[in-house]
């Protein structure tokens, strides 16, 4: 089964034995084209389409050669070759789509990005919540120190009121 | 470029009597049909990707032959 977003009109240039490529005849004008064409136009499908990898690694293929072989169930090619002494191998790439809307990369080398902090800065942050973690546990010590000392002085004073 | 599948086949892929019944022939017994047709396959291989692959290392069909015939093959339904 066919995914709807593959282009069956794609053509890839960089095999040496294309079998998608039309036959390349440079033609002057005047020349007819030649009728040997016609032949190679009628095939509706000019891709060939496998069920998984393991069938694509099972795929002939003559020395010297190469084929493109189209994953019927993922968006993945397999190219598969065979040296001069016929002995195979095969790649396996995987088919991203590339969205209509590009999407805004952002570099982190950018100098007027505002959008992420630098690692320096980072570390100058973490280094202010350090300190102020520090006075606050100095200002609570403090707190502590002032109301042991002023506890007893609150009791003397009640008693004073309660005495008058 | 002639293709042999082609001929093999009596000329059905450009429209011949009847191309699913020699289609069905070439599925079910290709090392008959393909002899007749004037392949040149040892007994010893029986196995039909076995035999493209021997077709093709002995020159008999190239890459772009069988291509052909694969895709012709998955038109008409046999994949």
């Amino acid at each position: 089964m066919a995914y709807s977003y593959y282009t069956p009109m794609y053509q890839p240039t960089y095999y040496a034995n294309n079998p998608y490529q039309a036959p390349a005849m440079p033609q002057p004008v005047q020349t007819p084209q030649p009728t040997q064409q016609t032949q190679q136009t009628q095939n509706p499908s000019s891709i060939l389409w496998v069920r998984n990898a393991q069938e694509a690694a099972m795929y002939p293929v003559a020395p010297n050669n190469a084929v493109a072989l189209w994953d019927s169930g993922a968006p993945v090619i397999y190219l598969k070759q065979a040296d001069a002494a016929g002995k195979p191998s095969m790649k396996i790439y995987d088919l991203v789509e590339r969205p209509e809307t590009p999407v805004e990369r952002v570099s982190a080398q950018d100098g007027n990005n505002t959008a992420y902090a630098t690692k320096s800065e980072l570390a100058a942050l973490a280094g202010v919540v350090r300190d102020a973690d520090g006075v606050i546990a100095s200002l609570r010590d403090e707190i502590d120190a002032l109301k042991s000392k002023t506890t007893p002085k609150r009791a003397a004073k009640k008693e004073d009121d309660v005495n008058e | 470029m002639s293709n042999p599948f082609f001929n093999a086949l009596g000329g059905a892929a450009m429209g011949g009597s009847n191309p699913m019944q020699m289609l069905s022939q070439l599925k079910s017994n290709p090392l008959g049909l393909l002899r007749q047709a004037g392949f040149n396959v040892p007994d010893n291989v029986n196995n039909p990707q076995a035999i493209i692959q021997h077709l093709m290392n002995s020159g008999q069909i190239s890459q772009s032959q069988l291509t052909q015939a694969q895709q012709m093959a998955q038109n008409f339904g046999m994949k």
